[in-house]
């Protein structure tokens, strides 16, 4: 049992720092400029993704062996999008607050590549419970960095935190933090960040796993002639 | 050849099956919450209600007492003790993202009291939804239809929200106007 815990734990903090999904991936860039304006739209967004990305990573982990390679994307999509959707109608239906907030993203977390990518890049390749481990972790990668981006923006673009004005710069906010140009700013900001920080604790940027890199299907991948033609 | 048709089956079979289950799970999900989803609905349009005319009692026959009705079923008459004090009207207009819900409620004059957003989720969050503010849809309150979008101090770099905004109170007083007029009731 402690040696399986040994080995979950790091599933769970690699989504931390060292493979964070929106800053060392570069999975879900669209979610992340579009929701991090306001830390309760930030956090909200995080906790909904985190809970369907634990569904869909244990579900898919589940059926990894039953569904076959050829339409294993048709298959996950189905799946992403159906989970989605029952989730949707669950908080329309018990968390209406949660519903305003979240708005037209909620739908969109079934087009958030986070998801897809972790189905196709881990789950589908790991036991249930690390997959379930892996989905928590990124999900607190990815609300982490979604709030730390919104806090910059919020403060900076509105003078409000969480909604709560703050005196003093509330009045003549730097209106470009919230706007598109802004929030790119802010993001290479915050990834310059956590690069240094993952650098720091000495792992080379090529430990990231070769399934995320976007040039895979591509001739001349290394990995890929390393390991015999079986990742792409 | 046997094994052939099993990977080409095979692959069919399991999606379809993965189809049909997730299909009978949305549609289950569906069942279960949809009473759930038009109740939640409903009282978020009373509870704006009771907030446009906070002790007031509702009656869907427009002037009071006459009968008629909004055959739209948007329109609402607010009584005090027996008599009417004004309207909450329910309209829609396009914002950035897609349609902003109101609820603006008129005084007899068919001046618009306040306004309530009742839903704009669809806008950019943190800029476009700073129209739901209170202190910025203050500034319908006194005006009618003769409200020129001049007029209105937009949110900065929200220009679509802001005049969805505008559009949804104008049309929601157009709807009033109609409808008191057609039934004669002028004041």
């Amino acid at each position: 049992m402690a040696d399986t815990k040994t080995k979950l734990l790091p599933e769970l903090t690699k989504g931390f720092i060292q493979e964070n999904p929106v800053l060392r991936l570069v999975l879900g860039t669209c979610p992340t400029l579009a929701i991090s304006t306001t830390l309760t739209g930030a956090v909200g967004m995080g906790v909904a993704a985190t809970i369907v990305l634990i569904i869909t990573n244990a579900l898919i982990s589940a059926l990894r062996k039953v569904i076959p390679d050829k339409v294993r994307i048709p298959c996950y999509i189905t799946i992403i999008a159906s989970m989605v959707t029952v989730v949707q109608y669950l908080v329309k239906a018990y968390l209406p607050d949660i519903d305003k907030a979240l708005g037209i993203y909620l739908p969109l977390i079934t087009v958030n590549c986070i998801i897809l990518g972790r189905a196709d890049g881990y789950a589908n390749r790991h036991t249930v419970a690390a997959s379930v481990f892996d989905g928590v972790g990124m999900g607190i990668g990815f609300t982490a960095a979604l709030s730390a981006m919104a806090i910059l923006r919020e403060v900076l673009g509105s003078g409000s935190i969480g909604g709560l004005a703050i005196p003093g710069i509330s009045a003549n906010p730097i209106l470009i933090f919230i706007l598109p140009p802004g929030g790119f700013f802010v993001y290479g900001l915050v990834m310059a960040v956590c690069n240094k920080l993952a650098v720091r604790k000495g792992k080379p940027a090529a430990a990231l796993d070769c399934a995320n890199c976007p040039g895979c299907g591509e001739t001349g991948c290394p990995e890929n002639d390393r390991q015999g033609g079986s990742v792409c | 050849m046997s094994k052939n048709v099993k990977a080409i089956l095979l692959p069919a079979v399991v999606l379809t099956a993965i189809c049909i289950v997730c299909a009978a799970a949305l549609g289950g999900v569906k069942l279960l919450t949809q009473d759930k989803i038009a109740e939640q609905a409903a009282a978020a349009s009373n509870e704006a209600m009771a907030a446009l005319f906070p002790g007031a009692s509702f009656s869907d026959s427009l002037p009071p007492g006459t009968g008629t009705k909004d055959p739209d079923g948007l329109t609402f008459a607010a009584l005090q003790d027996g008599a009417g004090i004004g309207y909450a009207v329910t309209s829609a207009a396009k914002g950035y993202g897609g349609d902003i819900q109101v609820m603006v409620g008129f005084d007899t004059a068919l001046r618009v009291t306040k306004v309530i957003v009742l839903d704009a989720s669809n806008e950019t969050p943190g800029l476009g939804q700073n129209v739901v503010k209170a202190e910025w849809l203050s500034q319908f309150a006194g005006t009618d239809t003769s409200m020129a979008y001049d007029e209105v101090d937009a949110v900065a770099s929200a220009t679509y929200s802001s005049k969805g905004i505008y559009n949804a109170v104008i049309a929601a007083g157009e709807h009033l106007a109609a409808l008191i007029g057609e039934n004669g009731g002028g004041n």
